[in-house]
C-alpha cells in the first residue's frame, strides 16, 4: 500500500455527495412510508368515518331535539343515547394517534373490510375459488338507510334536482325554521361550508317543497350560494318573487359514500339480495380483492367519466383481470346469471318498479328479431344444468315440438311452406333485396346490398352475384312451396266486400292492437310488445295477384287454416247482417237481409292501399354470373345439362343455406338445419382475443365508418370500446354495420367465405338493450342456492307471462290498474263517506295496516298508495281540474280498496281528488293499451252518433281488465274458454278472438290468474275433478230448498226491475239496445263464476267493477226491494238468488221432465 | 390493447410536455457549457435546439403535441422489416466502427441523442409505440438502449483519443496520470455512494411503477405472445432460427464456454488498463459484433418487434393477433434437389434396416452435410492461410482452431437469420428422423 495518504477524490466533496445521496435515500424512504400509509381506500374510509357518520348522528340529534320540545322521558333517553354515539364517532386523541403512520400497525381503526363468500366462487379455470369482496372498504355507506326505513337510502347517489319553495310570510327577524320550516346543519356532510339541510319540520313550505335532510342548496333562483349565511340572506332578507323560490339542490352524496340504488331490491338487508350473502362482484364483476380504484377494474360509463376517473382516481385500463366490472349502462345484464327466465324481472306486486327494464327489453328484442335463429341461445349445458335464458328454436313439426319439449321459442318469420302462392316473384325479389323499401320498420334484416365496406371492384362483383342469389331464392321458394286451398267462403253473403266497412272492422276488431297501418298513424303503442304483427300499410302493392288476394282473405278468416302455429288469432269474423238492417221491425217484416263478410271487408280495406311503392320487375338472370356462382360452390359440380330454372333453384338453395333464412322462416328442405351463426349462450364471457376485429380500426376511421347512428350520443363510448377491442364494441359494430369486419379482407376471402349477418333495424336505445342482454349470457351460474327458483306461485305467474308475451294478451287486457302514490297532510285530508254495506263486502285491513296508513314521515306528511284509474279526457290525457285555490288536481277512481289516513276507502265510492303537487309517483297500468284506445274510439264515435255513450259504462264494452280474474272465474271454465271463446257480454264491441293456444298454454294462463289472485293451490285447472274452490263459508255445498229456489227464480225472471230486464237466461233474450241493456246469460254462471265472487258481485257490483251498469238489487240498508216477488230481507234474497244461479242446471232439471214431455211409454205389446 | 387514438394523444400530451421541457433544459445546460468553452457556433445550435424543444413542449401542453406523420411511420415500419433490420443494424455497426472518430465527437453524439429523443417524443403519440415502450416490463430495455449507447460512446471516445495519442507516440491518457488509488476512501466510499443512489433509484422506480394486482395464472389462456424475461429475449429469438437443442442448449453452453476461454485465447497484452480499439481491433470487433449485434439487437427485436403469435411487427404496427403471416420454411435439401436439380427429394423407404435408412437420409441431406463440413472443416485452415494468417501465427495452431471454431459457430446465427429472412431457408441439414436439424 502506498504511504501516500492523499486520496484520488476530493474527500470533502465525497462527504457532500454522500450526505446528499443519504438524504435522498431518507427522503424516498419517507415517501415509501407515506405512500403506504396514504393508500387510496384509507382516504375514503376516513372521510366516511369522520364526516359522514357523525353528520348523520348530528342531524338525528337535531331532529330529536326538535321533537323533544314537547316530548317525554323516552325521547330524552334517545337523545342522550344519540349524543353518546356522536361522541364515540368523533375521533379522539387516542384514535388520531392510532392512525399515525407506523403506529397504525398496532391497532387499526381504519381497516380493509371484506365479505367472505365461500359458495360464490370465481372460475379460475379448473378451479373454483371462493370470492371475497373488499368493495366495502371504500363503499362504506353502500347499505346505509334512514333510521327506521329498511330500504330508504341515507344518501342516494348524488344528483341535481330543482324544487319550488313557496314564499312564506316572513316574521321580522324570523329564522329559516320559523319562516320556511327547515334548519341548516352546522356543517355540510363532506364540504363543511356547503349549506346543507339538517332538519325539515312537517307541514311547512319546506316540507311541501319536499326538501329532505342532507340536501345541499346550490342555487337559489339561478344564483349560486356559497354558504349557510348566503342562504339565510337570500331567503329571509332579499325579497324574492312573490310566489316563491326555485332552489337547485344537490341530493345525496358522490361515490363512494352514497348508498346503492334500489336498496329494496339489492344490497339492503331485507332485500332479496342482501350484501352479506351476495357480495358485490357476483353482479358487478371486477376484482373484489382489490382495494385500489384501478385494480378493482372499475369500468367507466363513457368518455366523460373515463376522463374524470383518470384525473381524480388514477384510473387506467386494467388488463390483469378477466372479469372487468360492467359499465353502469350494462349493470342489468348480470341479472341473467341467476334469473334465467328473464320475465321474472318484470314488475311484480312485491317490486312494482321494474328491476331490469333494459335487460327485459333486450330479451324481448332478441325474441322479436329472432336472433336465436342463427345464434343458438341454449339455456342448458351438456349436463342439463340451467345456465341462462333458454331460447332454443322449436322444431318445425308441431308434434315433434310437443313430444321432445326441446324447442321453446317459435321462429319469428312467416311460414314459407304453405303461404307461397300469395307472393309474386317480382315482389318477393324486391322484398328480399331490401325489406325496408316496402316496410320501413320491418323486423326482417337487410341481407343484400350491404356494400359499405367493399372497394369498388368488389361492389360490382358482389352486386352481380347477389342479384343472381336473390333470383335463385325466389325461384327456390316458389318451386318448393306447397299450395293450400283457402278456407271455404261463407255461403250466404250477399254484399260485395267494401273497403269502407273493412276500415271500421279493422279499427274496432283489435287489429290495431298488434298491427300498424298508415291510416291510423296516430296509433303507436310504446314498448317492444306493440309490434307483435307487421305494419299493414300498402298491402295492395304486395298482393297483386288474385291468388295473393284470396290468400289474404283466407288468412284473415282463419290463420290456423294455413299454419296451426300461427300467432295471429282467429278473430271469429262471421258473416253478419248489415247494421242498419238489424232493427227488429225489419226482421219481422221478413225483408231481404243484406249479409256482409267482415273478413272480406278487411281484406278489401287492406288491399285498397298501394302507397307509392313500386315493385321492380323480376331481375333478368345474368347467365355468366349464374354459371360463375354455380362453379364456385366447392362440393357441387355444376352440370351443363340442367336448364336455367334448375340452376337458379340450386343457387337459391345454397343461398338460403348460407344466409340462414331458415333461422326465421319455415322453408321446405331445411328441416333440422343447424344455425349458421356462432352460439351466444356464453358470448358475454367470450375471450376478447378470440373476436375477429380484423381491420375495423381502419374502417371506422374511413368515410363509411360513420354510417348509421353517427349522431348516436353514446357513439363515443362504443367507438372507444370498439377501438379498444372490447366485447361491447364488437357487438355494437356488429349490430350497426354487420359486415364491416370484412373491410379490407375481401381480396383474400372468396364470395362464399364472407360475413353474412344481416343489418337489423334497431334504434340506438334498442341496440343497447340487445347488447345488455347478450353481455349477460355468460353461462356461469353461481351455486344453486343463488339461482332464482321461484316458488309455485311465482312459477305459475312467470309461465303465464310467457304465454301472454307470446300472444300479446296485454295489448288488449289490462293486468294491473294504475298505481299512484301521493302524500297528504293528515289534518286537512278529507275522509271517505261512511260505508253502508253488507259485512262480507267490507274491505279487510288489519289494525297494523290501518296504523301504518296513519304514520307520518319526518315532515309530518302521510303517504298513501292507491290502485285504480285516473279520469281521462277524450284524447287519453288525465283530466285535470283545479281546487278552490287554483291548484291542479286529478280525479282517481279506486279499483282496489285502500287504507288512507287510518280510514278505509271502498271501491265504487267517491272519486279521490289528488292535487298534482302531492303526487309522488304514478305507475302506468300494465297492459290494456288497446282497450283504452278502443274506449276512446267508442266515445269519439258515439259523439257523432245520435246517442252519446256514457264514458264510464263504455269501459264495459272493451276488453275487460283481468286483475283479479282468478278470483272471479273457475279455472276449468277459463281453460276451456281460452281454447274456444264464446260471446259472454253481448255489449262488447270486440269479441275475444280464438288463439292457437295449446291446452297446456291455456292451462298456464289459467294458472297465472289463479296465482295472481292468490287463490287456492294447486291451480290444477286441467283436472276436471271436483269444484276446485275450497269453500270456507260452505256457500257452495249449500242446497237451497225448492221453495226458496222458486221464489228466487221469480226474481230472475222479473222483467221490470230484476235480472231478466237485462240478462239473457238460457234461451230467453231481453229486448232493447244491445249495448246498454243486454247482459251475460245467467244460465252459464254456474260453471263460470266462483261462488265467493258471485256473492260479492250480487251484493255490490260497483265495489268490484266501478264502471258496471249493474244496479244494486239487494240494498244493504233501507227497505228491501221486490217484496211482491220474494218477500224477505235483502240478504235472504241475495243468498237465494246466488244459490239458484249456482244450482241453475239442477233446478231446471227438477222442473222439466223428459219423461213428462215425451209422454207415457206405450205398454209393451205382449 | 390499442386505445382510441385521439383520446390517447390527449392523455399523453402533458407528460410529453414535461419530457420536451427536460430535453429543452438539457440543451440550455449545453448552451451554458458551450458558453464557458466559448464555442459560439455550438451555443447557437444548442440554443436553436433548445428553442425547438421548448416549442414542442408548448404545443404538447396546449394539448396538440406534434405527432409523427403517418407516412413516416409507415416508412419506418417498412424499413424495420426483418431483413432490413438485421442487415441494416449490422451495416450500421460497421459504419459506426469505420467512422468512429467522427461519431465520438461530443457535438455529433449530442445531436444524435437529441434526434433519438425527438424520435421518442414524436413516436410516443402513437398508441402502439407507446404501449410497447412504456410497458412497465419494457422500461428496463428502453433504459438499456440509452445506457448502452452512452457507455459504448464513452468507451469509444476514450479509445479513439488513446489511439490518436499512441499514433503520435504519446502514452494513453490512463497511463499519463498513472497512480495508485486507495481502497478507502476512493473505492469503497464511492461504491457505498453508488449503492445508496441505486437503492434510491430502485425505491423511486418501485413507487412510481407499481406492480399490478393480477389474477392467478389461467392455464386456459396463456399470454400471446409468451415472452421470456427481457434479458433472455435474445435466446428466445434464437429459437426461431434453430432447433431447441441447438439454440437452447448448445449455443448458450458455447457462449459460456467461449467467455470462459477468452483469457486463454486472447493473450494480447495491448490495451491493458486503457481503452484502445486500433491495438485490439479483432477482439473489439468480435466483442461488439457478438454483444451488440447478436445479443442486444435480438433482445430489442424480441422486446419491441415481436407481437402476438411471435410475428414480426413494425414499431407502429398494431399488434393484431389475427394477422396472417406466411412464413415459408424450406430446407436446403429441397432447394438442392427440387430447385437446382429439378427432381424430387429422395424418399426414405419405410421398411428397411436402419443402415439403409441412414444412408438414404444422408443422401437426401448430402448438400447440407457437405456445406457444413466445408464450413467447419475447410474454412478454418483456409482462413488461417489467408485472412487470419497473422492471428494463426500469433496464437499457435490449437488456440487458433478453438478460436476460429467458436467464431464460426457464432457466425452461424447471423448467417441463418439472413438466409431465413431472404430465402426462407429453414435448415441446412434437416434430419427430423434423428431430431437433428441444423
Amino acid at each position: 500500500m502506498s504511504v501516500d495518504e492523499k486520496s484520488y477524490y476530493n474527500i470533502k466533496r465525497l462527504h457532500v455527495v454522500f450526505a446528499a445521496s443519504s438524504l435522498m435515500l431518507l427522503a424516498v424512504t419517507v415517501w415509501m412510508l407515506v405512500a403506504d400509509h396514504r393508500r387510496q381506500w384509507k382516504g375514503y374510509q376516513q372521510t366516511y368515518r369522520d364526516k359522514v357518520e357523525p353528520w348523520v348522528t348530528e342531524t338525528r340529534i337535531l331532529q330529536q331535539q326538535h321533537a323533544t320540545e314537547e316530548a317525554d322521558q323516552g325521547q330524552q333517553e334517545t337523545l342522550r343515547h344519540l349524543e353518546q354515539t356522536l361522541r364515540s364517532q368523533t375521533p379522539g386523541r387516542a384514535e388520531r394517534l392510532l392512525r399515525m403512520p407506523i403506529v397504525d400497525a398496532l391497532g387499526r381503526s381504519l381497516a380493509i373490510e371484506q365479505i367472505w363468500l365461500p359458495e360464490l366462487t370465481i372460475d379460475y379455470n379448473f378451479c373454483r375459488v371462493p370470492r371475497f369482496d373488499r368493495c366495502l372498504t371504500c363503499h362504506q355507506g353502500i347499505d346505509r338507510t334512514v333510521a327506521g326505513h329498511p330500504s330508504r337510502p341515507a344518501f342516494p347517489p348524488q344528483r341535481l334536482i330543482e324544487v319550488e319553495l313557496l314564499a312564506a310570510a316572513n316574521p321580522p327577524g324570523g329564522s329559516l325554521e320559523q319562516t320556511y320550516g327547515f334548519v341548516l346543519a352546522s356543517r355540510g356532510v363532506i364540504d363543511p361550508r356547503a349549506p346543507t339541510v339538517g332538519l325539515v319540520v312537517g307541514e311547512t313550505p319546506a316540507a311541501f317543497a319536499r326538501l329532505a335532510v342532507g340536501d345541499v342548496i346550490v342555487k337559489i333562483d339561478g344564483a349560486t350560494v356559497a354558504n349557510a349565511e348566503d342562504v339565510r340572506q337570500r331567503l329571509l332578507e332579499a325579497s324574492g318573487p312573490a310566489d316563491g323560490f326555485s332552489l337547485l339542490i344537490h341530493r345525496g352524496l358522490p361515490e363512494p359514500y352514497c348508498a346503492h340504488p334500489r336498496l329494496d331490491l339489492m344490497v339492503g338487508s331485507s332485500s332479496p339480495h342482501p350484501m352479506s350473502e351476495f357480495g358485490c362482484t357476483i353482479c358487478h364483476d371486477g376484482q373484489g380483492s382489490a382495494t385500489d380504484f384501478r385494480w378493482a377494474s372499475h369500468s367507466p360509463n363513457g368518455a366523460k367519466q373515463q376522463a374524470d376517473w383518470r384525473g381524480r382516481r388514477g384510473w387506467s385500463h386494467n388488463p390483469h383481470w378477466d372479469y372487468p366490472m360492467l359499465p353502469a349502462r350494462f349493470a342489468e345484464s348480470r341479472c341473467l346469471k341467476c334469473h334465467h327466465e328473464v320475465v321474472d324481472l318484470e314488475p311484480s306486486r312485491r317490486f312494482p318498479d321494474a328491476a331490469a327494464p333494459k335487460l327485459v327489453d333486450g330479451y324481448r328484442l332478441v325474441r322479436r328479431s329472432g336472433c336465436f335463429g342463427c345464434h343458438a341461445i341454449k339455456g342448458i349445458d351438456q349436463t342439463g344444468r340451467s345456465i341462462g335464458p333458454d331460447m332454443r328454436v322449436a322444431p318445425d313439426d308441431v308434434e315433434a315440438a310437443e313430444a321432445s319439449r326441446l324447442g321453446l321459442v317459435k321462429k319469428v318469420g312467416p311460414n314459407l311452406r304453405y303461404a307461397i302462392d300469395r307472393m309474386d316473384g317480382a315482389f318477393l325479389a324486391a322484398w328480399i333485396s331490401n325489406p325496408a323499401d316496402f316496410r320501413p320498420d320491418t323486423r326482417m334484416p337487410k341481407l343484400f346490398g350491404l356494400h359499405e365496406h367493399l372497394d369498388k371492384k368488389s361492389v360490382h362483383e358482389t352486386s352481380r352475384l347477389e342479384a343472381v342469389e336473390i333470383r335463385g331464392i325466389v325461384e327456390y321458394l316458389l318451386a318448393s312451396g306447397e299450395k293450400v286451398t283457402p278456407p271455404a267462403e261463407p255461403r250466404d253473403v250477399t254484399e260485395k266486400p267494401s273497403a269502407d266497412r273493412g276500415r271500421r272492422v279493422f279499427r274496432t276488431q283489435g287489429c290495431l292492437a298488434c298491427h300498424q297501418h298508415n291510416e291510423f298513424s296516430e296509433v303507436k303503442f310504446p314498448g317492444v310488445q306493440s309490434t307483435q304483427g307487421p305494419d299493414l300499410s300498402n298491402l295492395g302493392a304486395k298482393y297483386t295477384t288474385a291468388g295473393g288476394r284470396r290468400w289474404l282473405t283466407g288468412w284473415i278468416r282463419d290463420p290456423a287454416h294455413y299454419w296451426p302455429k300461427a300467432l295471429m288469432p282467429n278473430s271469429l269474423l262471421a258473416p253478419e247482417p248489415l247494421p242498419e238492417e238489424t232493427s227488429e221491425e225489419l226482421a219481422e217484416l221478413d225483408a231481404v237481409v243484406k249479409i256482409v263478410d267482415p273478413a272480406g271487408d278487411v281484406a278489401a280495406f287492406l288491399l285498397s292501399f298501394e302507397g307509392d311503392y313500386q315493385t321492380a320487375k323480376l331481375p333478368v338472370v345474368d347467365q355468366s354470373s349464374l354459371d360463375e356462382l354455380l362453379a364456385s360452390y366447392p362440393d357441387e359440380p355444376s352440370s351443363v345439362a340442367i336448364d336455367v330454372k334448375d340452376k337458379l333453384q340450386q343457387v337459391g338453395r345454397r343461398a338460403i343455406a348460407r344466409r340462414g333464412c331458415y333461422g326465421c322462416h319455415e322453408i321446405p328442405g331445411f328441416a333440422g338445419a343447424k344455425p349458421i351463426g356462432p352460439a351466444l349462450s356464453d358470448w358475454g364471457r367470450k375471450l376478447e382475443s378470440l373476436l375477429a376485429f380484423e381491420q375495423i380500426d381502419r374502417f371506422v376511421k374511413g368515410p363509411s365508418g360513420q354510417g348509421r347512428g353517427a349522431d348516436d350520443e353514446d357513439r363515443d363510448f362504443y367507438l372507444d370500446a370498439l377501438l379498444s377491442h372490447r366485447r361491447e364494441g364488437f357487438v355494437w359494430q356488429k349490430l350497426r354495420q354487420p359486415r364491416s369486419f370484412d373491410f379490407g379482407t375481401t381480396d383474400q376471402k372468396g364470395y362464399h367465405e364472407r360475413l353474412t349477418m344481416g343489418q337489423f333495424n334497431f334504434t340506438p336505445a334498442e341496440r343497447e338493450a340487445v347488447i345488455t342482454f347478450v353481455l349477460g349470457l355468460v353461462a356461469d351460474p353461481p351455486a344453486d342456492k343463488y339461482i332464482y327458483h321461484p316458488d309455485k306461485q311465482r312459477r305459475a305467474i312467470i309461465e303465464g307471462r310467457k304465454v301472454m308475451d307470446k300472444y300479446a294478451c296485454t295489448q288488449c287486457h289490462m293486468l294491473e290498474p294504475a298505481r299512484w302514490s301521493f302524500d297528504f297532510a293528515p289534518k286537512h285530508f278529507q275522509g271517505p263517506p261512511p260505508l253502508e254495506t253488507f259485512d262480507f263486502l267490507r274491505p279487510h285491513f288489519t289494525p297494523e295496516q290501518l296504523a301504518a296508513s296513519k304514520r307520518t314521515d319526518d315532515r309530518g306528511l302521510g303517504r298513501a298508495e292507491v290502485v285504480g284509474m285516473p279520469r281521462v279526457d277524450d284524447s287519453g290525457r288525465w283530466l285535470q281540474d283545479e281546487d278552490d285555490e287554483g291548484n291542479p288536481l286529478y280525479f282517481f277512481t279506486l279499483w282496489q280498496p285502500a287504507a288512507i289516513n287510518g280510514e278505509v276507502w271502498q271501491v265504487g265510492g267517491l272519486e279521490l281528488m289528488i292535487p298534482k303537487s302531492r303526487l309522488i309517483s304514478r305507475r302506468e297500468p300494465v297492459g290494456g293499451t288497446f282497450a283504452r284506445l278502443l274506449h276512446r274510439m267508442i266515445l269519439a264515435d258515439s259523439q257523432t252518433a245520435a246517442t252519446a255513450a256514457p264514458p264510464l259504462e263504455a269501459w264495459g264494452w272493451v276488453p275487460p281488465p283481468l286483475s283479479g280474474e282468478g278470483a272471479k272465474v273457475r279455472l276449468a271454465w277459463l281453460h276451456d274458454y281460452l281454447l274456444a271463446p264464446n260471446r259472454i257480454r253481448p255489449a262488447a264491441v270486440l269479441r275475444m278472438p280464438r288463439f292457437g293456444l295449446s291446452s297446456d298454454e291455456a292451462g298456464k294462463l289459467a294458472d297465472y290468474f289463479a296465482a295472481t289472485a292468490n287463490i287456492d293451490f294447486p291451480y290444477d285447472s286441467r283436472s276436471r275433478k271436483g269444484r276446485e274452490s275450497a269453500d270456507p263459508n260452505g256457500i257452495y255445498s249449500r242446497r237451497p230448498d225448492s221453495n226458496t229456489s222458486t221464489r228466487a227464480m221469480r226474481i230472475l225472471l222479473d222483467r221490470k226491475t230484476f235480472c231478466a230486464k237485462c240478462h239473457s237466461i238460457d234461451d230467453y233474450e231481453p229486448r232493447g239496445d244491445r249495448r246498454t241493456t243486454r247482459a251475460p246469460n245467467l244460465a252459464g254462471v254456474q260453471g263460470r263464476i266462483r261462488p265467493e265472487y258471485l256473492r260479492r258481485w250480487l251484493g255490490d257490483p260497483r265495489s268490484i267493477l266501478p264502471y258496471t251498469v249493474m244496479p244494486v238489487n239487494f240494498p244493504p240498508t233501507g227497505p228491501p226491494l221486490g217484496q211482491e216477488v220474494f218477500p224477505g230481507t235483502s240478504i235472504e234474497q241475495l243468498d237465494a238468488v246466488m244459490d239458484l244461479l249456482l244450482d241453475f242446471d239442477e233446478y231446471i232439471r227438477s222442473k222439466t221432465s223428459a219423461g213428462a214431455a215425451i209422454g207415457p211409454t206405450p205398454a209393451e205389446k205382449p | 390493447m390499442p386505445a382510441n387514438p385521439e383520446q390517447f394523444v390527449q392523455s399523453v400530451a402533458v407528460p410529453l410536455g414535461w419530457f420536451y421541457l427536460i430535453v429543452c433544459a438539457a440543451n440550455v445546460a449545453a448552451v451554458v457549457g458551450a458558453l464557458r468553452l466559448r464555442r459560439f457556433l455550438r451555443v447557437g445550435v444548442w440554443g436553436l435546439l433548445g428553442a425547438f424543444f421548448a416549442a414542442l413542449a408548448y404545443r404538447a401542453f396546449i394539448g396538440q403535441p406534434a405527432e409523427m406523420p403517418q407516412s413516416y411511420k409507415e416508412a419506418i415500419d417498412a424499413a424495420l422489416g426483418p431483413v432490413s433490420y438485421t442487415v441494416g443494424a449490422l451495416a450500421a455497426l460497421v459504419v459506426f466502427y469505420l467512422g468512429r472518430s467522427f461519431f465520438v465527437k461530443t457535438p455529433v453524439a449530442w445531436v444524435g441523442l437529441n434526434a433519438s429523443l425527438l424520435f421518442m417524443g414524436l413516436s410516443l403519440t402513437d398508441p402502439q409505440f407507446a404501449a410497447t415502450t412504456t410497458n412497465p416490463d419494457n422500461l428496463a430495455v428502453v433504459a438499456m438502449v440509452y445506457l448502452l449507447g452512452f457507455f459504448t460512446w464513452g468507451a469509444a471516445l476514450q479509445a479513439v483519443e488513446n489511439d490518436r495519442r499512441l499514433e503520435r507516440g504519446l502514452p494513453p491518457v490512463e497511463k499519463e496520470h498513472d497512480r495508485k488509488v486507495l481502497a478507502w476512501p476512493d473505492l469503497v466510499y464511492t461504491e457505498l455512494i453508488c449503492m445508496i443512489l441505486l437503492s434510491t433509484l430502485l425505491i423511486v422506480w418501485a413507487l412510481s411503477v407499481q406492480a399490478p394486482l393480477e389474477q392467478p395464472a389461467n392455464p386456459a389462456v396463456t399470454p400471446n405472445p409468451s415472452k421470456a424475461p427481457w434479458y433472455f429475449l435474445g435466446l428466445q429469438e434464437m429459437l426461431i432460427f434453430s432447433d431447441p437443442w441447438n439454440a437452447g442448449v448448445v449455443v448458450p453452453c458455447l457462449i459460456v464456454v467461449g467467455l470462459m476461454l477468452i483469457p486463454y485465447i486472447d493473450r494480447n497484452s495491448e490495451g491493458n488498463g486503457y481503452y484502445t480499439i486500433r491495438r485490439r481491433r479483432f477482439a473489439y470487433i468480435v466483442f461488439q459484433f457478438g454483444f451488440l449485434g447478436l445479443w442486444i439487437l435480438l433482445i430489442l427485436v424480441g422486446t419491441f418487434m415481436r407481437g402476438p403469435n411471435w410475428s414480426f411487427f413494425g414499431l407502429y404496427e398494431v399488434r393484431d393477433a389475427h394477422l396472417i403471416v406466411t412464413l415459408p420454411n424450406v430446407t436446403l435439401s429441397e432447394y438442392f434437389w427440387v430447385s437446382m436439380l429439378g427432381q424430387g427429394v429422395p424418399q426414405v423407404p419405410a421398411a428397411c434396416g436402419w443402415l439403409v435408412q441412414s444412408g438414404y437420409i444422408l443422401w437426401r441431406e448430402i448438400a447440407g452435410v457437405l456445406l457444413l463440413a466445408a464450413y467447419f472443416l475447410a474454412l478454418p485452415p483456409l482462413l488461417g492461410c489467408t485472412l487470419l494468417r497473422h492471428l494463426r501465427d500469433q496464437m499457435g495452431r490449437w488456440r487458433y482452431i478453438v478460436m476460429v471454431l467458436l467464431l464460426l459457430m457464432m457466425l452461424t446465427l447471423p448467417l441463418k437469420i439472413i438466409l431465413r429472412w431472404t430465402l426462407g431457408l429453414n435448415y441446412i441439414v434437416s434430419m427430423p428422423e434423428y431430431f437433428f436439424n441444423f
